[in-house]
């Protein structure tokens, strides 16, 4: 599985070098347009158009990161040039193992070079010496913060997966069926339709649990946080798994390529 | 164990097209099996189903007394007529991918024949010429110690260089331990190497036998065969 996911990171070196490149230059044009700025009012100003520029930096990662996690299975599974992965002596399990893998390290990796960004941007705009509460980060809400954006890379990680599924479904169960398209999308919005109601099962339940009931009078934000990230993180992690075995199964034994 | 591949009553089908129908066919090892029929005669599919990146409808099928799955991958060296390689790749890191990824791929073997095709190993996969990129998909294939080799149109759209390249390498390297099987329809280009031939339509074996035999009963070369095959079918 490892040589799989070297061979991953090889396809994606000139686009991770070219996306950090990006990056850069646009960190540079913000210092330099922050810089500008008269310094009487460049805290004030800058606070803004830093929570401004570093959200929209999340938005636009979260989003490339889910279309190119996405594209890195359906590639493989509707271009020619997939059959060099599918014809090796690996199972579906073992390649699409191999991309998850390789997509949780990429997710890892974003939100670390994210967490970069933002503290760099921090220090070097000195905004951590106004009072501004929310750069005013604990270690509690450090973890808070990680766990957050780790649930974000488990979600789109799920979602990834029930794409996967469909993909799968498309060129295994109904390669040979007219309007396979159609009934493949239809599969893909009743798969999330029916995540989302067992979610809201659970989420249900958690409610009405006795823990939840004394932490949500005890007006203990963290707390709850805390709570709704670990079953949030749980639930997460039970549908990729079942996702992630439904489609393997369909690779490594119903696949038509 | 002689018969590498067992075929017992293949079908496949396509929605309502049938690609296979009752087909039935064993190779033996040692042999270079021509696959032969017009386009849409069924020579990829059945070469996809050896290769388990299609399943059979009906039937059954055995590569070296298994059924086919990722395991009997590892016997089979399969070169689709598609461009398969991925173009991102430099001729290196193919070689590498083969090299990593299949335990009987011979590396040494590979750079030699490379060097015999005049292919760069620094060159990008999506910058070769079109017959370039069809000598480097034959040299990765060959380059394995396969018990089952499956080339197919490996001559399609090439220029006559790149032909007389790849029929070389063909001759020169095969095992007589493992069977090779070639479709096409160029015939009178590979007619001399050709051991057995079989002749597919509309998904069904409609003749087979030894090359020899069969010039031999019907004083014909195999393009004559062919042509009177297909001119009636």
């Amino acid at each position: 599985m490892l040589k799989l996911i070297k061979f991953e990171f090889l396809r994606k070196r000139m686009m991770f070098a070219v996306s950090i490149a990006l990056v850069l230059i646009g960190q540079v044009y913000a210092i330099y347009k922050f810089f500008g700025i008269e310094a009487p009012v460049r805290a004030i100003i800058g606070q803004e158009v830093f929570a401004v520029y570093i959200l929209i930096v999340l938005v636009a990662m979260a989003i490339l990161y889910l279309i190119d996690i996405i594209f890195l299975f359906r590639n493989d599974l509707f271009k020619q040039e997939g059959y060099m992965l599918f014809m090796t002596p690996n199972s579906g399990y073992k390649i699409l193992g191999a991309k998850l893998i390789f997509a949780l390290i990429e997710g890892v990796a974003i939100v670390a070079f994210y967490l970069l960004l933002v503290f760099f941007n921090l220090k070097m705009m000195k905004l951590d010496v106004i009072n501004f509460e929310f750069f005013r980060i604990s270690s509690e809400d450090l973890v808070l913060m990680i766990k957050g954006l780790l649930l974000g890379v488990f979600v789109l990680l799920e979602f990834a997966l029930t794409v996967y599924l469909s993909f799968a479904l498309f060129k295994s169960i109904f390669n040979n069926i007219r309007f396979k398209g159609l009934i493949t999308f239809f599969i893909f919005i009743a798969i999330n339709v029916f995540k989302s109601q067992i979610m809201g099962v659970i989420s249900d339940v958690i409610n009405r649990s006795p823990e939840a009931i004394h932490i949500s009078s005890s007006y203990f934000p963290v707390e709850m946080v805390n709570q709704a990230l670990n079953y949030g993180l749980a639930a997460t992690f039970v549908s990729a798994v079942i996702l992630f075995m439904g489609t393997g199964y369909l690779l490594e034994n119903r696949i038509n390529l | 164990m002689n018969d590498l591949v067992q075929c017992i009553n293949l079908h496949k089908s396509y929605m309502t097209k049938k690609a296979l129908q009752n087909v039935n066919l064993n190779f033996q090892k040692g042999k270079i099996i021509g696959l032969l029929g017009p386009n849409g005669s069924g020579k990829t599919t059945l070469m996809k189903i050896i290769a388990d990146l299609h399943k059979q409808s009906a039937g059954e099928i055995s590569i070296c007394g298994e059924k086919p799955s990722h395991k009997t991958r590892e016997y089979v060296a399969y070169m689709p007529t598609e461009n398969f390689i991925y173009g991102w790749m430099r001729v290196k890191e193919a070689v590498e991918f083969y090299a990593e990824m299949y335990a009987d791929f011979e590396k040494e073997r590979a750079l030699e024949l490379l060097s015999f095709m005049e292919i760069d190993l620094k060159q990008k996969v999506s910058s070769l010429s079109t017959g370039q990129r069809a000598r480097l998909k034959v040299t990765l294939i060959i380059s394995r110690r396969a018990k089952i080799y499956m080339l197919d149109e490996p001559l399609n759209g090439l220029d006559p260089i790149s032909r007389s390249k790849i029929k070389e390498c063909i001759i020169d390297q095969f095992d007589s331990e493992g069977v090779m099987i070639i479709s096409t329809h160029l015939v009178n280009e590979i007619e001399q190497i050709l051991d057995e031939v079989v002749f597919l339509n509309h998904g069904e074996v409609i003749l087979e036998g030894e090359t020899e035999n069969l010039r031999v009963q019907r004083g014909k070369s195999l393009e004559e065969i062919y042509k009177e095959v297909y001119g009636h079918a």
